[in-house]
């Protein structure tokens, strides 16, 4: 891979961004009004959110040269607390949900999501488990205490915090989630793309041992990747707390492999070390197009989706493949 | 005699199988019910299929890296031939033989990526198992079935029967251990007794050097996930079998603790290192776990966590292990000559 | 019978346009040690794949033992009885050393069936071929280098090898094991066996082999007995050029021998090294050598926040410092220039001006972000001043050559304007004009008042660009020539 690049404007976004515009055209073309209208538009940015910031999360690990399996968990358990402590401040008075609940719930919520992360980093960067064992035990670990929190059952959104998703911003049109994610996929790009520390973690992704030598500090990179993880993790929760109005423990648990095929058609190489954010958010785009049009097609059940995307994924990575090879060859 | 004592000492697999009966030992102190013969039937019974799956991950974590597709290979080829011996009629063995084959394809498939393309195992594995999901639910519509009539031999097949008593309801051990115990002997002779087993390890161990000693690295590589198809389809056809019933919902998920279990059993993720004692001793520790938090007053809610803090734990030690014994390597480099 | 046991003719070999190989010749007598030298890029690999068969020439002929062959396979080769013993040793670490002595022997048999006893009797024969006493059920990741070595040939000579290849072989060797695998090759040769050796350490050449060939950007630039060639020709042949052996030392001008020392140990404690005292003056150039097993390494890691000390102290300008970490290190103007360029000092696929910058992100900053530009123009400053060869720095740094992927590693460090720099090898695997470049970089640091510590096995190197020298053996401090005394004789006799 060359080292030639202008931050962000790379390759992988461009290529996302053909992608994308191509996959417009053609279900506007074939579905017409039925694609192109606000309403669909409006349900397409809702239920990226349910993803979208976790596909940011993982490319966060991924470029460490790690992965982060337990994103989903970590998304259930910060909604499974929140709800929990909100629901804690339900009285008499306030029997919809206190604002000082909520506000105290969410944040309560973004502090798990960041103690899990950090949870995944030390393991990771100081036991040196590897990532996948790690986040393979955390999910569990995660999965189990949502579990016990809930006693077997999902929790509840108190009443007040369900209307946070659903309300409409900018003209009544913009959903809120997809605001949320706009803005954390703009900030996240700019600092994994512009700043020190953006470039730290990909040099820790590329070699390790070299980064140590230059004075970098593994254990911090890699952590706050994963913290930051965690962090967009917990946003989800929160966001689908709202949504759904309830949490489940196992809620989500086919996104795995959806925010892998994402991080990867994003520019994330499974070994570390590349990958920008504004490909991966592009490349979130594109799945929830492709998924919002077999949606629409009504022979293609839900379930074929997932083949589609374990098939994408082979298929992308073949083409990245023979290209390199032809780009090496020259 | 000093020697063979320290090298077992040294071996992950001593510690597990302590553990195991320091625990067993725990529980039945507290309940009373561990060592009654209905709960150790049911283990047996429990760990069967995870044993079966262990294999598959034995195999290919040793060799090349992970592989996750097991569960879901299993599950789709199993609700195939259940439906198409519903509505076929078709015999038994016939069945068997087509379930083999879609295996093997799925395991040609996994290992075309993995040794042509030279893929990461997690992904490509990741992206067939998703694939078989895909076709399992979506064009089979995934709807439970029960067990076609060819097969209700095998399935109501028990070796083993222990009756109902005051303590404990009855328990049965059914036929699949018997393939189970024969499939871990056919591994391992062929791990430890053929040069195509060995090649596995070797592989694992250092690939530059498999392929300079003449082995033929990519060859055997691809055959490891043909065969991981075909354990695959056996664990799941055993475990529909014993269920009575395929809901290829019950396989989804299921790689993870299996992989756990032969983590816990010294197999290192990266490569080179496991055996089939420890996946057993694993595989069993963990389905101890599962079954027996019950009986020392553990609410059933508390499984996962328990079973993740045991992979963390595990994982964290073993990490631990790896990172003191390279920098003893490297004191000994050192004192080498000196 | 021919004289000769190998005769390559004409032996052609590109890739993509580049020549490899041009027109080589090689000749090696039966029963002799033949030694093959050369600088990092000359074509020593590309002959010996051709030799082993594993990447066949494009032209050319090779003549084995009477026979001529347009091209061999590994397969044919091995049943010539050429074995080729590579640096990285080819065995299973994961395996015993029973399975690693008998497994190339199992395998040339076609056996498909693998039994422990037939395997023992295959080892135990195998470790008699060299007289070795190893634990059989050993897993030969535990054991150390030399061993795993000795494996590998006791490997080969039962393989009834007839012509051995060792590439490189006594890189990662304490000098008590070098001098065991040369009684082992000796003994070889009165076997009867052929060896080809491929190594870049002259003392040992001469200590060894009976022929020399020297290759050059491909070509074979000389053949001929190692008796009778000087250091001066030896030199000459392999670079091309000539260079004047006075050594510019200009020593007294620069070393400030009033000041406070720059750095000094006082009975220094870590991994693998004890009780090391030094003092080190601001514009020497401080060598500390010894063989591999000296702890000269671990030294180097613990100075620079590495690894631990777990005793005595460190003293930057007079004031005792406490070195935990690398950013101790950097805070109090250490630096250090890595044994391992490739995996500790380089990000390979990165651009060479992040490789330049890498240390000092937080300067280029622009608020919070990054300033591209101004990282850019530093980066250019630098590539411009160590004279590293490259059009663009942009570039990844694995295009360049080892000798400017060390200068890149240098100006990293340069850049922190350290004010002690520590270089673990400096030269290793760098062409002798890039060698020759960097010593005077040195040289020209130290005059501008840095410490400079050169860590290095390579005695002439230390003779060459050294004030004093520190020696070390076996984690101990054995003693420190300086001035006159310090030569390559008295040197050698310090380090036995």
């Amino acid at each position: 891979m060359t080292a030639k690049r202008k931050s962000g404007i790379n390759s992988d976004f461009l290529r996302m961004l053909i992608i994308l515009i191509v996959l417009f055209i053609v279900a506007g073309v074939t579905r017409g009004s039925a694609f192109m209208s606000v309403k669909n538009f409006q349900t397409m940015g809702k239920q990226l959110s349910e993803y979208g910031l976790l596909a940011l999360g993982l490319s966060m690990a991924m470029i460490t040269g790690g992965i982060d399996l337990s994103t989903v968990y970590i998304a259930n358990l910060c909604g499974a607390t929140s709800a929990l402590v909100m629901q804690a401040f339900v009285s008499e008075a306030n029997p919809d949900g206190s604002l000082t609940g909520i506000l105290i719930g969410c944040a309560v919520g973004l502090l798990v999501g960041l103690v899990c992360g950090c949870l995944n980093g030390i393991l990771v960067s100081v036991v040196k488990v590897p990532p996948m064992l790690a986040t393979l035990g955390t999910y569990e670990l995660f999965y189990g205490i949502t579990i016990v929190l809930g006693k077997g059952k999902p929790i509840n959104a108190v009443n007040n915090f369900k209307s946070f998703a659903k309300n409409d911003v900018l003209f009544d049109m913009v959903p809120r989630p997809f605001i949320i994610f706009v803005v954390s996929a703009v900030i996240l790009s700019i600092v994994v793309g512009k700043t020190a520390f953006g470039r730290r973690i990909h040099l820790v992704g590329v070699n390790e041992k070299a980064a140590a030598f230059a004075g970098i500090k593994n254990v911090a990179v890699i952590t706050a990747a994963y913290m930051i993880s965690g962090l967009l993790s917990a946003m989800t929760g929160l966001i689908n707390l709202s949504k759904i109005a309830s949490v489940k423990a196992d809620f989500g648990s086919s996104y795995v492999m959806m925010t892998i095929l994402i991080a990867v058609l994003g520019g994330c190489d499974p070994n570390g070390g590349y990958g920008e954010i504004p490909g991966v958010a592009t490349a979130v785009l594109v799945v929830q197009v492709i998924s919002a049009y077999l949606n629409s097609i009504p022979q293609i059940n839900n379930y074929y989706r997932q083949a589609l995307y374990g098939v994408l994924l082979l298929g992308f990575m073949t083409y990245k493949y023979f290209r390199n090879k032809a780009k090496s060859s020259r | 005699m000093s020697k063979k004592i320290k090298r077992l000492l040294g071996k992950n697999e001593l510690y597990v199988a302590i553990i195991i009966l320091v625990l067993a030992i725990t529980i039945h102190m507290q309940s009373g019910l561990f060592f009654l013969p209905n709960n150790l039937v049911d283990l047996l019974r429990s760990i069967i299929v995870n044993s079966i799956y262990a294999l598959c991950a034995l195999l290919a974590f040793v060799s090349t890296g992970a592989d996750v597709s097991f569960p879901m290979i299993a599950g789709m080829s199993t609700y195939i031939i259940f439906k198409l011996g519903e509505t076929t009629g078709l015999p038994a063995f016939v069945l068997v033989l087509i379930a083999l084959a879609i295996g093997a394809v799925c395991g040609c498939i996994n290992g075309f990526f993995i040794v042509k393309f030279r893929f990461n195992s997690l992904i490509v594995t990741l992206s067939t198992s998703t694939i078989c999901y895909g076709i399992a639910f979506g064009a089979l519509k995934g709807v439970r079935i029960d067990v076609p009539a060819q097969f209700a031999d095998f399935a109501n097949w028990n070796i083993l029967k222990v009756a109902k008593t005051e303590k404990a309801l009855g328990a049965s051990l059914h036929g699949a251990f018997l393939v189970m115990v024969i499939l871990y002997l056919l591994v391992y002779l062929v791990l430890n007794h053929t040069m195509v087993g060995r090649a596995v390890y070797a592989i694992g161990g250092d690939e530059v050097s498999a392929r300079r000693a003449g082995f033929k690295v990519d060859q055997i590589r691809f055959g490891i996930f043909v065969v991981n198809g075909l354990l695959a389809v056996i664990g799941g056809l055993c475990y529909a079998c014993m269920c009575k019933n395929c809901s290829p919902m019950e396989y989804y998920g299921g790689e993870m603790i299996v992989i756990a279990a032969i983590v816990l059993g010294g197999v290192r993720l990266t490569g080179g290192h496991g055996s089939l004692t420890g996946c057993i001793l694993g595989t069993f520790l963990l389905a101890m776990v599962q079954n027996s938090l019950t009986m020392v007053g553990i609410s059933v809610y508390y499984q996962n966590v328990f079973i993740g803090i045991i992979i963390i734990l595990g994982a964290s030690v073993a990490a631990i292990q790896a990172t003191r014994s390279m920098k003893i390597k490297s004191v000994v480099d050192k004192e080498g000559g000196e | 019978m021919s004289d000769y046991i190998l005769s390559c003719k004409g032996i052609n070999k590109s890739f993509g346009g580049v020549h490899a190989l041009q027109n080589v010749d090689l000749h090696v007598k039966r029963g002799e040690v033949h030694c093959l030298a050369g600088e990092n890029g000359c074509g020593k690999s590309t002959i010996i794949k051709a030799i082993s068969g594993f990447q066949p020439q494009d032209s050319g002929t090779i003549e084995f033992d009477g026979k001529v062959y347009t091209s061999l396979n590994p397969a044919l080769s091995i049943d010539l009885g050429i074995q080729v013993i590579y640096q990285d040793l080819s065995v299973f670490p994961n395996l015993t050393v029973q399975e690693n002595l008998a497994i190339n022997t199992v395998l040339s048999n076609k056996e498909k069936i693998y039994s422990r006893k037939k395997q023992r009797e295959i080892a135990r024969k195998v470790m008699q071929t060299l007289d070795l006493d190893l634990d059989l059920d050993a897993r030969v990741e535990q054991l150390p280098v030399a061993s795993k070595q000795l494996i590998a040939i006791a490997r080969a000579i039962y393989a009834k090898a007839q012509f051995l290849i060792l590439d490189e072989p006594t890189t990662a060797l304490t000098r008590k094991e070098v001098d065991r695998l040369f009684e082992i090759i000796r003994g070889l040769k009165e076997q009867g066996l052929t060896v080809l050796f491929v190594s870049h350490k002259l003392d040992e050449m001469y200590d060894i082999s009976d022929s020399i060939t020297i290759m050059r950007s491909g070509e074979n630039v000389y053949s001929g007995p190692m008796a009778t060639l000087t250091e001066d020709e030896f030199t000459h042949y392999m670079t091309g050029r000539d260079f004047d052996n006075v050594n510019d030392k200009h020593a007294e001008d620069r070393i400030q021998k009033q000041a406070v020392p720059a750095m000094e140990l006082v009975n220094l404690s870590g991994p693998g090294f004890a009780h090391v005292s030094f003092k080190v003056q601001p514009g020497e150039i401080l060598g500390i050598t010894g063989q591999l097993g000296s702890g000269r390494s671990e030294l180097c890691n613990t100075l620079f926040g590495i690894e631990k000390a777990s005793s005595g102290q460190i003293l930057r300008d007079g004031k005792a410092v406490k070195i935990r970490s690398v950013q101790d290190a950097t805070m109090n103007g250490i630096a250090l220039v890595p044994e391992d360029r490739l995996t500790e000092g380089l990000f390979l696929p990165v651009s060479i001006m992040e490789n330049i910058t890498v240390v000092n992100f937080d300067q280029f900053k622009k608020g919070l972000l990054l300033d591209r530009k101004a990282q850019e123009g530093n980066s250019g400053e630098w590539v411009q001043q160590i004279h590293v060869k490259t059009d663009d720095h942009l570039l990844p740094v694995q295009t360049l050559s080892g000798g400017n992927q060390q200068k890149v590693v240098l100006a990293k460090w340069l850049s922190t304007s350290p004010k002690v720099l520590i270089l673990n090898g400096p030269t290793v695997g760098v062409d002798i004009g890039a060698k020759y470049d960097i010593y005077q970089l040195l040289r020209d640091l130290a005059s501008t008042g840095v410490a400079v510590l050169v860590a290095s096995d390579d005695l002439a190197e230390v003779v060459r660009l050294c004030d004093r020298t520190i020696v070390m053996r076996g984690g101990l401090m054995s003693g420190e020539i300086a001035g006159r005394d310090l030569t390559a004789e008295r040197l050698t006799e310090a380090i036995m």
